[in-house]
């Protein structure tokens, strides 16, 4: 295992040759044995600054944190590796999608082509929904919505078991969820008011899962404020 | 943009807009300029997602594109810089120094345009007082006007700004040539289409009259987020105000400022006394308008004057001032300069000979606390002498000859200090060479600068790391928590709540607390090392300034 | 040593070598030498330089001075050795003649014998009879520990050798300069302390923060912590590793003529400062003193997620 100093960049080749060819002496001890990985450190760090203003940055970064995860500001991709996959993201998806339909950039600001989705021209063109949604997404949302909400109310001791069902059942609509979204690629349009009601009743079913769920660090940063 | 940097910008893309962002951003910081369809291609993410993600970026100010940089009609192509993702880990900061200097309502206005990156006076009037309703006492509201006029003090004081106007995009079609402020003739030039300045508008600190009556709403409790309900009320709002279309940002630059000026203030309270620093305060906010944001000083003052602007409540007498005013001057850190004898003397505050000076006492400080005051001996002795033998360093610094070794040499492998040789015979002789030690206050600022960022990075790793470990737990508390409200909401006998309560055992609740313990120490930690980026970063950008 | 020189040409820049043609002529003139003899010796020279040779080879013991009709006069201490090397071989007396000029700097074992170009273990051998018979004693030298340097006998050893003050058997005595450091500060911040209680104005406030080296000097002398004497030098050179802590702050003054404390119309005012900042926000964290710092990455086996340091620091 190399020590920490010999394993250091640029200053060490100047190093290296002073201290070998020019003083004539070896380096010290601690170079030439070998260190341990967590060699003991002599200083221990100072105490963190405490009192009113350092508590009041900590609760608004920890706020901040918080209240993007519920701003329309994160996309999530529709499929994930088992191996990769986070907690939060399966619980976070769907209500994540329905943030997205939340925000109404003002396209003058944003290159046209990344308009996305281009609504029929409604009351107010400059307001102009974009997400990845399509029909069939927010229907197979759907099904899954009300299992979970009848899940959690009925299934109160069965927490373990739920989770696993969960699992299997996210993994097989990833799996679907991609196809459609292949299928989907490019620029689709869709009914307006087909659109409006689905919104409302993702809300109602979001509202229940963000109380299951929610990101990890989100939900603890609230517990804790 | 270096690999730490790179690093944390990563991580702080992923915590605040997701991993797709993230992916899209950390691309475009380590490729530099992109157009749309190379990002889509090296991402591998679909047209979406990348599309969704350059909206965030863009939205949030940390992306910035341009058309035709390699000629009329090439396309848009999208730059990400780190700077701007940086700032992400001061937003506590900039709301918390809002919140001194503007109330409660200033710390919302700074809150609400940091989350949304830009938006209109209108609706953040709007969501913020309804933010302030929401913790009102039953029965009162927060009146628009009042939230406006905070609104208009921050742009007044350049501490909010426009955004730029962007010309050539929106409903133009982005392929047609578009009017770019480059310079033709000059295709070599890596980004010379960064947009134009905020400042460079005139209309950048002018508040549009806007028609905004009523006071702020009170949700019902049973409705879903606050954030959610004013975003979508605003959004469904169909009254308009007269702002339409006029955006607004945080002048990050501002914010830095008085940071800046605040640093310089308590080192002097530090140093000298409680009464030179408010002499001191006074001379900054006497040159905060007159003063440019990279003057290596403040514009003159005459004793005269400031003594004119000292706040009655300090009782200053004038001959007192006088002495302050040469004992400011006589102090060897130099934060006070005369410039000249008119008017009983003209006075300047020297900002960066003190950035400089806070930053060498920086340096010693991480020295001192990582090496020891022996070592930190050593250290300021090389930053004052410049070029010393090892036997002077250690006659200079009363160490024995083994031990000074050991110090310089640990000193030298963490690149703390520099070995020069200086051969006395051509042939580079060891014996026939001098060996003189040095420290470079930049370079090593530098490398302390990116160490920050490393620090900062790895407490963000550890605290994921953290809750990770603790993830079954915590959905499971999370569960139970919602249960419980549920269960609460729909009227559950008490029995069946404390049964669900039990179902968190009293380990898992002490693993809960101590974990929330880690969390907030690590996040503190961030915030806190984030102060020496700030002095870092500008003492950095001072010594560019004045270069 | 008494071997045929070739008289040339005195290089007299040289403080050796006027030191060296000065005992030439004494060995010519084994009965002493007058001032003039040097002067008509070494016309070019200086007064002053001549001064400074001669009382050079005084203070190292290789001339005597005499007095007699014709003044003063100047004779190789010799003799008196000589008499005492009565027994000794050529050998022997080479090996003293080379210590002798060494003077009080003392000269090492390996110097010896590149001089002499005898064979080591014979210079040993020499060295230690001629220590028996007390003609010469070994120092130990502070410029490089383990290594001794010959000297005569009844020489004190020079400053470079011993060190001065801060040194003890050839030890650097670093306690002791702690302890010294660290009673300056307390003097110096007393003062400011007091300065400041006094509520005087400003001005008054910082003038009686100040401290002399004298005052300081003066203060630790009745403290009575130090065995040896301490000069006002090594109380600057003390003050001055409190400047290096970035505790103690110093200006020079002009002073009044015969001012205590004063050199050459100066006077050193020295006083006790606060840092300008509290510890930066970097050292309150394990990576700002982490010895591993450079070998964390995560995924590797130091990690943020692995780092024990980081464990210690969140449990404490």
């Amino acid at each position: 295992h190399p020590s920490a100093m010999a394993a250091h960049g640029r200053g060490q080749r100047t190093l290296s040759f002073t201290m070998e060819t020019v003083k004539g002496d070896a380096p010290p001890p601690s170079v030439q044995q070998p260190t341990p990985v967590f060699p003991v450190m002599e200083q221990k760090p100072l105490p963190l600054t405490g009192g009113e203003e350092a508590e009041y940055l900590l609760a608004l970064k920890q706020d901040f944190r918080g209240a993007m995860r519920s701003l329309p500001f994160s996309p999530v991709l529709p499929v994930s590796c088992p191996d990769v996959e986070r907690y939060s993201d399966k619980y976070n998806r769907s209500e994540q999608m329905d943030k997205l339909l939340d925000w109404a950039p003002d396209w003058k600001r944003f290159p046209r082509e990344l308009r996305v989705h281009v609504r029929k021209p409604a009351r107010d063109s400059q307001y102009t929904l974009y997400s990845d949604y399509t029909p069939c997404n927010q229907v197979m949302m759907k099904k899954k919505g009300v299992k979970d909400k009848e899940e959690v109310l009925l299934k109160l001791e069965s927490l373990e078991k739920k989770e696993e069902q969960e699992t299997s059942e996210d993994e097989e609509g990833e799996t679907k969820k991609k196809q459609e979204e292949e299928e989907a690629e490019g620029e689709e349009e869709y009914d307006e008011e087909e659109f409006e009601e689905e919104t409302d009743y993702i809300m109602s079913y979001f509202d229940n899962g963000e109380d299951f769920g929610g990101d990890s660090d989100d939900n603890m940063d609230e517990a804790i404020y | 943009m270096t690999a730490q940097e790179v690093r944390l910008c990563g991580l702080l893309l992923q915590e605040h807009f997701g991993e797709v962002v993230e992916k899209v951003g950390t691309h475009l910081l380590k490729s530099g300029a992109q157009n749309l369809r190379t990002i889509i291609h090296e991402t591998g993410l679909s047209v979406d997602l990348v599309k969704k993600s350059l909206c965030v970026l863009v939205q949030h100010g940390a992306t910035t594109f341009s058309s035709g940089r390699k000629g009329l009609g090439s396309p848009t192509e999208y730059h990400t810089s780190c700077d701007r993702i940086l700032r992400i880990l001061r937003y506590p900061r900039y709301i918390y120094t809002a919140k001194t200097l503007y109330g409660d309502t200033g710390e919302l206005i700074i809150e609400e345009l940091l989350q949304r990156g830009h938006t209109t006076m209108s609706s953040t009037v709007k969501t913020v007082a309804d933010r302030l309703t929401q913790n009102m006492a039953e029965g009162r509201t927060m009146d628009y006007t009042e939230v406006s006029s905070t609104f208009s003090k921050l742009v007044e004081t350049h501490f909010l700004q426009r955004c730029p106007p962007l010309p050539g995009v929106g409903n133009k079609d982005s392929s047609a040539p578009i009017e770019t402020p480059a310079t033709p003739g000059t295709p070599a030039a890596p980004v010379n289409t960064a947009p134009p300045t905020p400042e460079s508008f005139p209309e950048c600190y002018k508040v549009p009259s806007v028609t905004l009556i009523g006071r702020g709403k009170r949700q019902l409790a049973s409705e879903d987020g606050e954030e959610q309900r004013s975003a979508k009320r605003a959004k469904m709002d169909p009254e308009t105000h007269g702002d339409e279309g006029i955006y607004w940002q945080v002048n990050f630059e501002r914010f830095h400022l008085h940071f800046r000026d605040q640093t310089i203030i308590s080192a002097v309270a530090n140093k000298l006394d409680q009464t030179s620093s408010e002499i001191v305060r006074t001379m900054l906010r006497m040159s905060e308008v007159t003063t440019s944001p990279m003057a290596t000083c403040t514009k003159p003052l005459s004793a005269n004057e400031i003594f004119r602007s000292l706040p009655p409540s300090y009782n200053i007498l004038r001959p007192i001032l006088d002495q302050y005013l040469t004992l400011l001057v006589d102090d060897p850190m130099e934060f006070v300069g005369k410039a000249g004898e008119s008017g009983g003397g003209m006075f300047v505050v020297n900002l960066h000979r003190a950035l400089a000076n806070l930053a060498r006492a920086t340096l010693e400080s991480v020295v001192q606390e990582r090496f020891g005051s022996r070592s930190a001996r050593i250290f300021r002795l090389l930053l004052r002498k410049r070029h010393l033998e090892q036997k002077q360093v250690e006659d200079f610094a009363m160490i024995p000859a083994k031990e000074a070794k050991d110090m310089l040499y640990t000193l030298l492998s963490q690149n703390l200090v520099q070995l020069q040789e200086i051969p006395k015979t051509p042939d580079y002789a060891p014996s026939r060479t001098f060996y003189l030690y040095t420290v470079n206050q930049l370079p090593t600022a530098r490398m302390l600068l990116q160490n920050c960022y490393k620090t900062v990075a790895n407490l963000i790793e550890r605290r994921l790391f953290e809750t990770k470990e603790s993830k079954r737990l915590l959905e499971k508390s999370q569960r139970i928590e919602a249960i419980l409200a549920s269960l609460q909401a729909s009227g559950a006998e008490p029995e069946q709540l404390t049964e669900v309560e039990e179902m968190i055992t009293a380990p898992e609740k002490q693993q809960l607390d101590t974990l929330r313990l880690h969390i907030n120490k690590l996040d503190s930690a961030e915030n806190q090392v984030d102060e020496t980026i700030f002095l870092l970063e500008s003492y950095i950008n001072s010594t560019n300034a004045s270069s | 040593m008494a071997e045929v020189k070739v008289k040339k040409e005195t290089n007299l820049s040289d403080p050796a070598e006027v030191e060296n043609r000065i005992k030439e002529l004494c060995q010519q003139f084994p009965h002493g030498i007058t001032d003039q003899v040097i002067q008509n010796d070494m016309p070019h020279l200086e007064p002053q330089q001549r001064a400074m040779a001669i009382n050079k080879l005084l203070s190292l013991g290789q001339l005597d001075l005499l007095r007699n009709s014709a003044g003063l006069l100047y004779r190789l201490k010799d003799s008196q050795s000589t008499s005492k090397m009565k027994g000794s071989d050529n050998q022997e007396k080479l090996v003293y003649q080379i210590i002798e000029d060494a003077g009080n700097k003392g000269i090492w074992s390996r110097d010896i014998r590149f001089k002499s170009n005898l064979p080591l273990t014979e210079i040993n051998k020499i060295l230690k009879n001629l220590e028996s018979k007390k003609l010469i004693k070994a120092v130990k030298s502070v410029a490089a520990s383990k290594k001794k340097v010959y000297m005569l006998y009844n020489l004190q050893p020079d400053r470079s050798v011993t060190g001065g003050a801060w040194y003890s058997d050839q030890d650097f005595e670093s306690e002791f300069v702690e302890v010294l450091n660290q009673q300056c500060f307390k003097f110096l911040q007393s003062k400011a302390e007091a300065a400041r209680d006094s509520k005087q104005s400003p001005m008054v406030q910082r003038n009686s923060s100040f401290a002399t080296s004298h005052e300081v000097w003066k203060y630790i002398c009745e403290l009575g912590i130090s065995k040896v004497d301490l000069s006002m030098d090594d109380i600057e050179t003390i003050l001055n590793t409190l400047i290096y802590d970035g505790k103690v702050e110093m200006t020079v003054i002009a002073a009044k003529e015969g001012t205590v404390g004063s050199v050459d119309g100066q006077m050193k005012l020295y006083r006790g400062v606060n840092a300008i900042i509290q510890p930066t926000g970097l050292v309150k964290t394990p990576c700002g003193l982490c010895p591993v710092f450079d070998d964390c990455h995560e995924g590797g086996e130091i990690s943020p997620s692995t780092c024990i340091y980081m464990s210690e620091w969140l449990d404490f």
